[in-house]
Order: C-alpha cells, then sequence, then structure tokens
C-alpha cells in the first residue's frame, strides 16, 4: 500500500468523526455563565438577585450594600459557574419579586428575578 | 465560558509541548522534522513531567504560584534543553523523507484508536466534577494553590491525604490559570491530553522498533478496558501516575536493550514526576529500578552505577516534597502497620494477595490485559529474548508483591477484604500494570516473532 495511502485513511478518519457528529447532533453546545441564570418559569419559588460578583469579597460588598438598605435575608452564594451571586431567596411569588425588585430600584440597585433551582 | 476555557488549555497544552521539545532537543535531540512530529507524544509527556516536577519545587520553594511563575519555569526548563544542545554540538534538524510507512491493518487500528479519543473528548470536555475523591482533595488543593498561590499549610492538613505530592494539583492549578477560572468541568480536557500524549508518546517510541498492528492492537485493548473508558478523564492522580510510571519503565528497557543515555535521563524525569504524583509513586518508582537492576545484572559493573544514578537524581527531585510536608508537621505517608506491624497481621497476607490478583485479573475491570502479559512473557522467553522478558516479568512481579504490602499494611481494611473501590485501593493500584501493557506488550511479542531481545540498533529513536 503506499506510503501516504495509509495515512490518508487515518485523517480522513480522524475528520470524518467529527463531521459525522455535527450532521447527525449538530453544531456542540457550549454552555456559558447565563446558563446558570434560570429565568422565572411560574413554577415554585423565586429568588431577587442583586448581582454577581467574580470573588467572594466583592460579593461581600454588594450584599452589605443590600443589607444596609433594608433587604434582610440578602445572602451570597455560588451560582456552580465561577460566579458568586447576591441574592434573596425564598421568595413565594413573582408579585412579591416584583415589589422588592420596585423597592430596590428606589435605592440604586437593580436586581433581577430568578427562579430558584 | 467554556470556550476560553478551552481555548486557555489548548494553550497551556502547546506550551507544555514547547517545553517538552527544548527538554527532547538537548536529551537527544532530532535528526528530521518529521522524526520530532514521531516523538511529539514523548516531547508532550516530557513537558508535562518537568513541568510539574519543576512548579512543585516552585511551590515547595515559597514562590508565588501565578501565571507569569508557569511561564518562566517552562521557559527556563525549555532554555536549560537548548543550552545542553548547543553544549553538545547537536545537528540542525533536515526536513525528512516523510512519515514512516503503515499497513492497511495497522490504519485500520490507528483508526479506531483515533476516534476513540475524539469521543473521549467530547465526553470530556462537559463532564461535571463527581469523583469523590477529586473534589474531596485532589481539585480542592488545586484551588487552593491557585486562589492562595502557593501551599497553604492549614488548608492542606486538613484536606484527606495531606501527605500527596502535589504534581498533579500543580498541574490543574496552571490549567485554572491558563483558563482564566477554576472551570472544573472543562479541566476533564486536561486528563483528556494527558491520556492522549501518553499514547503519542507510546506510539512514537515504538513506531521503529515494533510493527504497527502489534502496537496499536495492544494500545487499543488497554484504552477500551471498562475502567479505562470510565474513568481516565477524572481530575484526579491515578490515571497520570500510570501514564508517567509506564513511560518510565518503557524508557528504562528501552536503555537496558539500547543503552542510549538520554533513554535513561528521560527515564529519570519520569520517575521524579512518578514519585511526585502519587505516594504509591514511589512503591512503582523501586519496582522500575528493581527490575532493572536484575534485568541488567550480566554487565553490572556498566548498568549499575548508571542506575544508581538516575535513581538518585530522581529520589532528589521528590525529597523537597517531603521535606516540607514533614516540616509542617503533616504525617500520614505510610501505613502504621506497614513495617513490623505485618508480623502481627500475618493473618491478612493471603486475602491481600487474593485481593490484588482478583483485582489485576477482573474482566469487568480489565478484559483480559493481564492474561495476554503472562503469555507475551512466556513467548519471549520461548522465542530466546532474556533482558526483556526477565525485567517485563519483574516489574510485575514486584508491583504485585507490592501492592500486597500495601493491603497487607492497611488495617483499616478489615479481612475477609472487599473489592469494594470506595474502601479498597487495590483497583486504582492494578490500573497502572493495565498502562504499563500497553507499552511493554507489544515489545514482547516483537522479541518473541523475532527470537531474540531487539537487536541495539542505530538510533532509531
Amino acid at each position: 500500500m503506499p506510503r501516504v495511502s495509509a495515512w490518508l485513511v487515518v485523517a480522513v478518519a480522524a475528520l470524518g468523526y467529527p463531521l459525522l457528529v455535527l450532521v447527525f447532533s449538530g453544531p456542540p453546545a457550549f454552555p456559558t455563565r447565563a446558563d446558570c441564570v434560570l429565568a422565572p418559569t411560574g413554577e415554585g419559588e423565586y429568588r431577587v438577585v442583586f448581582g454577581y460578583r467574580d470573588s467572594e469579597l466583592e460579593a461581600l460588598e454588594l450584599r452589605d450594600r443590600a443589607l444596609a438598605v433594608g433587604f434582610q435575608g440578602t445572602e451570597i452564594s455560588r451560582d456552580g459557574c465561577g460566579r458568586v451571586r447576591v441574592a434573596v431567596d425564598d421568595i413565594p411569588s413573582r408579585e412579591v419579586g416584583e415589589e422588592v425588585i420596585r423597592e430596590a430600584r428606589t435605592v440604586d440597585l437593580d436586581p433581577t428575578l430568578e427562579q430558584e433551582g | 465560558m467554556t470556550v476560553r476555557s478551552l481555548l486557555g488549555l489548548a494553550a497551556l497544552n502547546l506550551f507544555a509541548l514547547a517545553v517538552g521539545a527544548g527538554l527532547l532537543w538537548g536529551l537527544r535531540g532530532w535528526r528530521s522534522w518529521w522524526e520530532l512530529a514521531r516523538l511529539a507524544g514523548l516531547a508532550y509527556m516530557l513537558g508535562i513531567a518537568g513541568l510539574g516536577v519543576a512548579l512543585t519545587l516552585v511551590l515547595v520553594a515559597g514562590i508565588q504560584f501565578s501565571l507569569a511563575t508557569i511561564l518562566l519555569t517552562g521557559m527556563a526548563l525549555a532554555g536549560a534543553g537548548a543550552a545542553v544542545a548547543h553544549r553538545l554540538g547537536r545537528p540542525r534538524p533536515v526536513l525528512g523523507t516523510g512519515p514512516r510507512r503503515v499497513g492497511l491493518a495497522g490504519a485500520a487500528l490507528a483508526v479506531l484508536v483515533v476516534v476513540y479519543l475524539e469521543a473521549l473528548f467530547r465526553a470530556a470536555r462537559l463532564s461535571g466534577l463527581y469523583a469523590f475523591d477529586a473534589w474531596s482533595f485532589w481539585v480542592p488543593k488545586a484551588k487552593a494553590i491557585y486562589f492562595f498561590g502557593g501551599l497553604d499549610e492549614q488548608f492542606f492538613s486538613e484536606l484527606p491525604n495531606a501527605t500527596y505530592p502535589p504534581l498533579v494539583p500543580t498541574l490543574e492549578a496552571s490549567a485554572f490559570h491558563f483558563m482564566g477560572s477554576p472551570d472544573v468541568v472543562t479541566l476533564h480536557v486536561q486528563f483528556w491530553f494527558f491520556l492522549a500524549g501518553f499514547v503519542a508518546a507510546v506510539a512514537g517510541l515504538l513506531a521503529t522498533r515494533v510493527p504497527p498492528v502489534l502496537l496499536w492492537t495492544f494500545a487499543l485493548l488497554a484504552l477500551v478496558s471498562p475502567r479505562v473508558v470510565g474513568r481516565t478523564l477524572e481530575p484526579q492522580a491515578d490515571f497520570t501516575l500510570d501514564y508517567l510510571f509506564a513511560l518510565a519503565a518503557l524508557l528504562v528497557v528501552l536503555w537496558l536493550l539500547e543503552r542510549r543515555p538520554w533513554q535513561l535521563a528521560g527515564a529519570t524525569l519520569f520517575l521524579g514526576a512518578v514519585m511526585l504524583t502519587k505516594r504509591e509513586g514511589q512503591l512503582l518508582a523501586a519496582c522500575v529500578v528493581a527490575a532493572a537492576l536484575v534485568a541488567s545484572w550480566r554487565d553490572w559493573r556498566t548498568a549499575w552505577p548508571r542506575l544508581g544514578l538516575a535513581s538518585a537524581c530522581a529520589l532528589a527531585l521528590a525529597l523537597p516534597w517531603r521535606a516540607w510536608y514533614v516540616s509542617h508537621d503533616l504525617t500520614g505517608e505510610f501505613p502504621s502497620s506497614g513495617g513490623t506491624g505485618l508480623l502481627e497481621n500475618l493473618d491478612r497476607a493471603w486475602p491481600s494477595f487474593q485481593s490484588v490478583l482478583t483485582s489485576a485479573f477482573s474482566t469487568d475491570l480489565w478484559t483480559v490485559v493481564l492474561p495476554l502479559v503472562i503469555v507475551a512473557v512466556v513467548l519471549a522467553f520461548i522465542g530466546g529474548a532474556r533482558v526483556l522478558p526477565v525485567y517485563a516479568m519483574l516489574v510485575y512481579a514486584f508491583a504485585l508483591a507490592g501492592f500486597t504490602w500495601g493491603i497487607w499494611s492497611f488495617v483499616e481494611l478489615e479481612v475477609p477484604i472487599e473489592q469494594d473501590e470506595a474502601i479498597n485501593p487495590v483497583v486504582r493500584l492494578s490500573a497502572s500494570l493495565i498502562v504499563l501493557s500497553a507499552a511493554l506488550v507489544p515489545l514482547l511479542l516483537d522479541a518473541a516473532w523475532r527470537g531474540a531481545d531487539p537487536p541495539r540498533r542505530p538510533e532509531a529513536g
């Protein structure tokens, strides 16, 4: 067998497998940090998230700001995507959550409503 | 997130390849660029071993661990290799005549290995951190090195297995730096690189010595072992230890057969890395050296001093870590009943040996690898080879004896000894012999076919 032919067989297989995967399974998924943010779905409890930070130190500063203006129960926790979440958990309904958000915006905080995981 | 992490890991591993190429240039050089392409896997593993050892020494010395530290250390290693090569007057490589001829059968087997690795990559890049030891202490140690920039005595002492050497956590912390975050999901891809690098290193070393069919058959047989398929990507030190051990053992036997100085020098680096990867690395390194001493007894005047020097150098690489944890009052390196305590537990001897054999010959874990090793050793003897099968037989025998001692002295594991991996480390121990088989068995079978030990030949790489 000519020297090049065998190597071509290997090269074709090496390229062919990922091409077949693309054809039959579609493009690969590349998760981002946004995948750890759960949009409100209407089931279960919610959380009001004051923000995400890359370090616990920065998250503690935001938490202290929220506590200082009266948002009791604000805690930090890891979000599973390498960031630290600053939030109030166990919000019972969407209406309560939106009310909390309205109040927060009056004191220069900009939280969002998320579903609890 | 993961795209950036993947690109960062690619950069780290290309860097490791460049460092290893510098080391390889110093150790042996290469006559053509095609030869370097063939030995790229070996260069990569030399880079990983070199970086792992050097960065461990950096940590022990108390130097701040950062991206700059990693880059400077790697550049220093590559520079040292280049300096040695310059001093030895290595000639410039030429382009060369292209890759070696590979028959259809060899190509078909190589295709299976390549597709296997590609499929494993898909599993690696989105693997969660599920392995107990990985999230219990290996990855936390890596995160501590990453976040604190060094060996935090308090944190390390509070984690399980405080005296485990930090080579793998150091490499994991390096991966975190290159990825830009402690991405424990994409971290699994680093262990895919280790596996692919090991396969490429063995293939590169054996390509000029054994037929492609033998080489790829046993590589594939080891790779498709259920245990390898299921666990090789875990961010732990087990399989990394096995790759480094197998490469050290392979280079030592090649040195016994061909007496090229670079082979023993390369083995020395791998032996040092083995001892800095896990505690049992010391046992495995001792098995390799002891087997080599016995196999070379006919020319002990020339071989033994060189083996002694290599062992001393490897030990010298491992001692600083030992000094660090002894000085920081970390204990638990050796089993409490590993010495005279064995005599008080004689009833454990046979069950321990049975446990080791049961694991090593388990078809559920390793299919038929070890039975084929025995057949290969016997055939090599029948074929007329001596040094190679004696060495191989002794490495396996010493390792099995060493594992038996380990289980025997692990008195917390009560008789009757369960094979449950959660409490019995024997499965992890036996993996090293399976990985080793991918490297040694092709040589044994080729020797059996030739009817003699592989000949000492002009530099075949």
